[in-house]
């Protein structure tokens, strides 16, 4: 059994508790760490605490200002003084917006090893192994980590989801909760959040009640390409939706994105045409029951998550299959 | 008011055929570098705070001589001045060690860089310049409302198509969102016409003595490098289109 304190950073979210953390739990817990507890700011997981039943032996619950869960700056304050005074102990976070943020502010001022975008990791009391990928996730990386001192790392998501947390029976309760007094020295000094602003989803369709996603990356190359996809979408009666690349450059409104930053959707089919599937976009549409990905490229990272593939260049596939749906309603 | 950009020059279409791990640090065998994307997109909020508020803009980066590349898409986009830091590394916490010692130099107003490089995907570099530099911090920008005297106000993205709207005391490290300004398009007679002007060096890399603070980030070394382990693959459907096609209809009807 191994001593080293694990801390799981559970992030604020408006519905359930991220899987990831019920994931990172268990992962730990198989590779022999006695002590799992989680961390909130502020009092976002009232009444989602049986959520984690099973999972962890402690959960220490932050008594910050409302509006601290979404300050950064805050969370980063409260993090280096729980795992300061806690000795050599990994901290884990998911590889999102916050966690990126998070990882490298506690791991400098903790002076430890910061692994970002962990694909998969086993630990001792002393090092650790962690896989990344690097290079537009065309390759994979192996680390060796000297974690004496404690480690901070994030977690790219879904990463774990082969994982299995249900009936993980090492605990049954909901955690006993451990309330953390607030401190002056966990305020704000440089940054002051002034509004959180929600998802825009303008006057357009919403994607996430789609049954039929047809989703368009930046292989669409052109937008002159949309009205093919959008009529293919209208042909399978779908939606159109998109990746990042496709907003950056304009084509299509955000409410069309897809991933971390923009919807997470679970359609009944997923249609991903021209899509490479970097991890920030697969974090977005990962549970759809069936994905189908078509790209000229067999190395596309999308074809890992896939249920389906097919290897072709959508300007070709997209006309066609158009030209099949409109003759089998004729 | 002076605003620095943080850029840096990667490979492309690096596959693990071109990549290997060398005296604990991973090389690519690629020659061409190009800008990393996300910062050119930091280089044009620059020049938009250029062209707003008339501050004087700058550029560095951390590399060898092939890396001036992103320097001279700097200058040919319009950025006022250009450094770079000699040296060669794969690792966020020795290139954010090398940038801080040149900013502590410079002492810009804003410092702007690419929310994350496309080589290493970890957005580490940005984040650790805040802390070394004692600087505020925005990460994921969408958006520099205003840039006062002793603030700036930015939008920045927290996830799920949700921003929260953020005051930070200048000076400030700014990590750059995709997407954030249209991208202008430079001519490559243009940036060729740039690598004729001389780069200043602003100071070298020494990965085997970094300051005390960047020392405990140190503690991991590369092992090995390969191709991305499948752990699921798709059932790929083959045959000619006409055949493709037909199957892919019949899985969504089967599961429509």
């Amino acid at each position: 059994m191994t001593t080293m304190q694990i801390f799981i950073y559970i992030e604020p979210t408006e519905e359930k508790i991220d899987p990831m953390v019920r994931q990172i739990a268990v992962k730990a817990r198989n590779m022999g760490f006695s002590t799992i507890r989680g961390i909130a700011v502020g009092n976002h997981l009232k009444g989602k605490e049986e959520q984690l039943s099973g999972f962890l032996d402690e959960l220490l619950v932050v008594d910050a200002p409302s509006g601290s869960e979404y300050s950064t700056e805050i969370i980063g304050n409260v993090l280096t003084d729980l795992l300061g005074s806690a000795g050599p102990s990994l901290l884990f976070l998911s590889f999102t917006h916050q966690g990126m943020e998070l990882g490298p502010v506690v791991a400098y001022r903790l002076a430890v090893p910061l692994m970002t975008a962990c694909s998969d990791f086993k630990f001792s009391d002393v090092k650790g192994e962690v896989v990344r990928l690097i290079h537009a996730a065309k390759v994979e990386v192996t680390l060796e980590v000297n974690s004496e001192r404690g480690a901070v790392l994030s977690v790219q998501k879904g990463a774990l989801r082969d994982i299995e947390t249900e009936g993980f029976g090492a605990l049954s309760n909901a955690p006993p909760v451990r309330s953390v007094p607030w401190k002056e020295t966990y305020g704000t000094a440089k940054s002051q959040v002034v509004g959180i602003i929600g998802e825009n989803l303008g006057e357009g369709e919403d994607i996430g009640k789609a049954r039929i996603l047809v989703s368009v990356g930046r292989g669409l190359g052109d937008p002159d390409n949309l009205p093919v996809a959008q009529e293919l979408a209208a042909q399978l009666g779908g939606m159109l939706s998109c990746s990042r690349p496709v907003v950056d450059m304009g084509w299509l409104p955000a409410r069309h994105q897809v991933g971390l930053s923009g919807k997470s959707v679970s359609p009944t089919v997923y249609l991903a045409l021209a899509i490479s599937g970097q991890a920030n976009h697969l974090a977005g549409m990962e549970t759809s029951k069936i994905i189908i990905a078509v790209n000229k490229d067999p190395q596309a990272p999308i074809f890992q998550l896939a249920h389906y593939g097919v290897i072709d260049d959508i300007h070709q596939f997209m006309p066609q299959m158009i030209e099949a749906l409109k003759l089998s309603k004729e | 008011m002076k605003v620095a950009v943080c850029c840096k020059a990667v490979p492309l279409d690096v596959g693990p055929e071109r990549v290997e791990v060398t005296g604990g640090q991973i090389k690519t065998t690629s020659r061409e570098l190009f800008l990393n994307e996300v910062d050119e997109y930091a280089m044009e909020s620059a020049l938009a705070l250029k062209k707003k508020y008339g501050v004087e803009t700058w550029a560095l980066t951390v590399g060898s001589l092939q890396s001036q590349e992103a320097l001279y898409v700097a200058l040919a986009k319009g950025l006022d001045q250009v450094r770079r830091v000699n040296g060669d590394t794969d690792r966020p916490e020795v290139v954010a060690a090398g940038l801080s010692e040149a900013l502590k130099e410079l002492k810009p107003d804003l410092v702007l860089t690419g929310v994350q490089s496309v080589d290493w995907m970890g957005g580490e570099v940005g984040v650790f310049l805040s802390e070394a530099l004692g600087m505020a911090l925005g990460f994921a920008v969408v958006e520099i409302v205003e840039l006062g005297d002793e603030s700036v106000q930015v939008l920045k993205e927290i996830g799920g198509g949700r921003k929260a709207e953020i005051i930070l005391k200048t000076p400030a490290v700014l990590c750059i969102q995709s997407g954030i300004q249209p991208v202008q398009y430079v001519s490559m007679m243009r940036r060729k016409k740039m690598r004729g002007i001389p780069i200043e060096v602003a100071g070298e890399l020494r990965p085997g003595s970094l300051p005390a603070s960047f020392v405990g980030l140190s503690a991991y070394h590369p092992v090995s490098v390969a191709a991305p382990q499948e752990r699921t693959h798709a059932e790929m459907i083959t045959g000619e289109r006409p055949e493709l096609i037909s199957k892919v209809l019949e899985i969504i009807r089967k599961n429509v």
